[in-house]
């Protein structure tokens, strides 16, 4: 195992495989008519929905009702991010809870009630998915906070932190 | 009998396992390349180039297993590639961000990271026994040579 011979072949072998698979690469990207720009691709600024059921809503537009006490505010992420940092009044209702738990912590709230869900910035998929989870559960009125607690934050909005 | 065909078995099936994950990162190189951002790990001009290269270098090293040509290499680099793949998912495990796998498919449904975490991890002890069996091969076929 320790010979040198056999860790040269090794690592010619896998450069060998590797290189091939990058020719290959930039071969099919250069003839392909959707191919991507190798270096200056950037990602779409935003996704432009959360699913049929569920309306975007802004920071800004969220403070609105944050200041109003109209909605409830959702944190979908971990427990632990939760303590870290978020919206001042928010529950923790992440997105490992199973149904039953979800159904049980939602089970106060009257289902017209406006939720708007957050998870940490526009990148995380949780509020997304916990959003559609809401809908499904028969909330009417069900907001999902594309820009997280980031947007939340960079647009001025409170924090708190701990339990 | 199992033992003949065992070794054979198993490289044709984790070949096969690479290749089949490679297909719709190919297939749809803009989604893939938006998973790959999502993992917030690489700066933006390497997210093309990543999600561009390695479905193909997936491709190869899967092809080559099958065909038991370059297979040490090929056994090492997927090995290589896949501890890379549970690091990123286990990271962002622990960081508590959900983002989509982009393991066998570029949609964003699908089961999540700790579970993508945890299939990984089947698959990983085959490629070590593998790599441990290529590799011993190897060095038994060089010893036997050499003794003739």
């Amino acid at each position: 195992m320790r010979s040198p011979f056999l860790i040269r072949a090794v690592l010619v072998q896998a450069f060998v495989l590797a290189l091939l698979g990058v020719l290959l690469a930039v071969a099919v990207n250069a003839v392909r008519p959707n191919g991507l720009a190798w270096f200056s691709w950037r990602p779409p600024a935003e996704d432009s929905s959360c699913g049929p059921k569920v309306s975007i809503i802004t920071p800004k537009d969220a403070m609105e009702l944050w200041t109003g006490k109209q909605a409830l505010f959702v944190d979908a992420r971990d427990e632990s991010l939760f303590a870290e940092g978020r919206i001042p009044g928010a529950i923790s209702l992440p997105l490992s809870l199973t149904e039953v738990g979800l159904k049980l912590r939602m089970a106060q709230t009257p289902k017209e009630k406006t939720i708007v869900v957050y998870c940490e910035g526009p990148v995380c998929q949780a509020a997304e998915k916990q959003s559609n989870r809401l809908a499904d559960m028969g909330f009417t009125s069900v907001r999902c906070m594309r820009e997280g607690v980031e947007g939340w934050a960079m647009a001025g909005g409170e924090m708190e932190a701990g339990w | 009998m199992v033992k003949r065909y065992l070794l054979p078995a198993l490289r044709i099936l984790f070949g096969v396992v690479f290749i089949v994950a490679s297909i719709d990162k190919i297939h749809n190189p803009e989604a893939f390349a938006r998973i790959v951002a999502n993992y917030r790990m690489l700066p933006l001009p390497l997210v093309a180039p990543v999600a561009l290269t390695l479905p193909w270098i997936e491709v190869m090293a899967g092809l080559a297993l099958i065909i038991n040509w370059c297979s040490k290499g090929a056994v090492i680099l997927l090995n290589a590639l896949l501890v890379v793949f549970m690091a990123a998912l286990g990271f962002n495990v622990v960081r508590g961000v959900d983002v989509a796998c982009g393991c066998f498919t570029t949609s964003t449904e699908g089961s999540g990271m700790l579970q993508s975490l945890l299939r990984d991890i089947p698959l990983l002890l085959v490629g070590l026994y593998l790599a441990w069996r290529i590799l011993l091969n190897n060095q038994r076929q060089r010893y036997n040579r050499r003794r003739d």
